[in-house]
């Protein structure tokens, strides 16, 4: 089954507002890592 | 002539998209002429190469997003590796969920066919799609990186990496260059499997091991120091030797694509887009050494995000946003103009390319949350968004010396005729459905193909302001 990402596209806001826990803290402390380790953030 | 022979077999319609993450359409042009990537020059002849502009800005999220939606930040909603969150200034990393319009595989999900997605940054968490999803940077796990879950193992018999160490890499000769070939020796491994044991009509494989080799050594393979000369050469020999084997490999009726994210080039000097805000007084903070924005002060007008977005601290949602709705295109008209004066301090030219506002680069849905203006120089100055920098300029931190650029990425596609130029990021997700049989609806980007049956119409160009 293909998954539709947006059947009818969603308000921007909603987007932002259900989202925050794809990364644990532990996860988003590695992701800002590995984009310092490329000269990202810093 | 081999692959183009077999097109005209005209077998079932499949499409092999190889990404060369970073890989300037310069740099593929001179190592061919010069005969080291005999592979792809024999490639090269059997269709059209040509320069690809990235998407604004032009880092790794942003840029391939805009290619597996065919549609602009404004339409995709991915600015940048970050965001602040909507309710303060903390940043957030945007990631695959997201993105809530159709990507390329979906598209063609629908159509009944199935898709090979491997490596593709911005896919991060994975998620059920029809076929099989190994996600890309920045995925920090391998555990919710792959969809099907069941493949996870068949991964890890592989010694499948997302990424080689960076942090290992930077700096450490000897350690970029054994993580540099294993990660993609097992990443072709995992290429072959694919392609052998998944039944698929469309199948993305990225190489992200161009851009870290990049990111770590353009500066001295530019300046011809001889071992990043000769670990480039033998990088991508290993690469044309790749591409020399997918060729036979791939079955009869395949078009073969070959593209990048953007163009690099050497990184002379950084320029730190928040200590330049705090110099001109667009920018405070609370703390005398800030980490992130979230203790910006509410005095700011102004700050900025990786690399060169700048936004009006506009009141709302944010508790530390303080300038009013009706004061916020005084701001973006007197930044505009500020920007435009900005100069080497050593050389007192004028560094700036393109001072682009919101409504001329995005469009879409999301396009209210794209930076109020986006900045880009001319090449060898690289943007950072640092927030504790106090110096504007400064030299590329140790163990960097590369640099992307808008312009320059590189498009090829086997066996077909293209349209006039110029050539969009955006432009690729409607080539790739159309050269599968499915019409091209539903992007923003215009198929490249000649004669395509969805009549190409012109980009929208960025406008700047001053100089081009």
């Amino acid at each position: 089954m293909t998954i539709d990402h947006t059947p009818s596209e969603p308000e921007p806001e909603d987007r932002l507002a259900d989202d925050e826990d794809v990364y644990s803290p532990s996860e988003e402390d590695e992701v800002a890592a590995r984009l310092e380790a490329l000269g990202y953030l810093g | 002539m081999r692959l183009l022979g077999r097109i005209r077999e005209r077998g079932r319609d499949r499409v092999f998209v190889l990404g060369l993450d970073g890989t300037p359409h310069s740099y593929l042009r001179e190592e061919v002429a010069a005969g080291r990537l005999p592979n792809l020059a024999a490639l090269f002849q059997e269709g059209s190469l040509v320069p690809l502009r990235s998407s604004l800005p032009s880092v790794s999220s942003t840029a391939w997003t805009t290619f597996f939606t065919g549609r602009d930040p404004g339409g995709h909603g991915v600015f940048g590796f970050m965001d602040c969150k909507p309710d303060s200034h903390d940043f957030r990393f945007p990631n695959y969920q997201d993105v809530r319009v159709p990507t390329i595989w979906d598209v063609v999900g629908r159509s009944g066919r199935r898709s090979v997605v491997l490596n593709v940054p911005g896919t991060y968490p994975a998620q059920p799609m029809e076929g099989v999803l190994v996600s890309g940077f920045v995925a920090p796990s391998i555990e919710r990186a792959v969809h099907p879950p069941e493949l996870l193992a068949r991964l890890r018999r592989l010694g499948y990496r997302i990424d080689l160490d960076a942090w290992a890499a930077r700096g450490a000769f000897e350690a970029l260059e054994a993580d540099l070939f294993t990660t993609f020796e097992r990443r072709v491994d995992t290429v072959r499997m694919l392609l052998t044991e998944e039944r698929w009509d469309l199948f993305i494989a990225v190489v992200t091991e161009t851009d870290r080799l990049y990111h770590f050594l353009w500066n001295a393979m530019a300046a011809g120091e001889g071992r990043a000369v000769d670990l480039f050469h033998r990088f991508h020999a290993a690469i044309d030797r790749f591409v020399g084997w997918l060729v036979d490999a791939l079955p009869s009726g395949t078009r073969l694509v070959s593209m990048s994210d953007h163009g690099f080039t050497a990184e002379r000097m950084d320029v730190f887009t928040n200590a330049w805000l705090r110099e001109r007084g667009y920018l405070a903070f609370d703390v005398d050494e800030p980490k992130g924005m979230g203790r910006i002060s509410p005095a700011s007008t102004a700050y900025s995000l990786d690399p060169g977005r700048f936004y009006v601290n506009r009141a709302g949602g944010r508790p530390r946003g303080s300038v009013p709705s009706d004061r916020a295109d005084a701001v973006v008209e007197q930044l505009a103009g500020d920007l435009a004066e900005l100069r080497d301090p050593d050389t007192g030219e004028l560094v700036y390319g393109q001072v682009v506002r919101r409504d001329d680069a995005y469009h879409g849905p999301y396009a209210a949350h794209g930076p109020d203006l986006v900045l880009t120089l001319k090449p060898g100055y690289e943007l950072k968004g640092a927030t504790a920098a106090r110096a504007v300029f400064g030299p590329p931190a140790a163990g960097l010396g590369g640099m992307h650029t808008l312009e320059d990425a590189h498009l090829f596609v086997a066996g077909r005729a293209l349209r006039e130029g110029p050539y969009e990021l955006q432009d690729l997700a409607p080539t790739i459905v159309e050269l599968l049989g499915i019409e091209p609806q539903g992007f923003q980007g215009d198929s490249v193909l000649d004669g395509s049956r969805r009549r190409a119409s012109p980009a929208p160009q960025p406008a700047g302001v001053g100089p081009r």
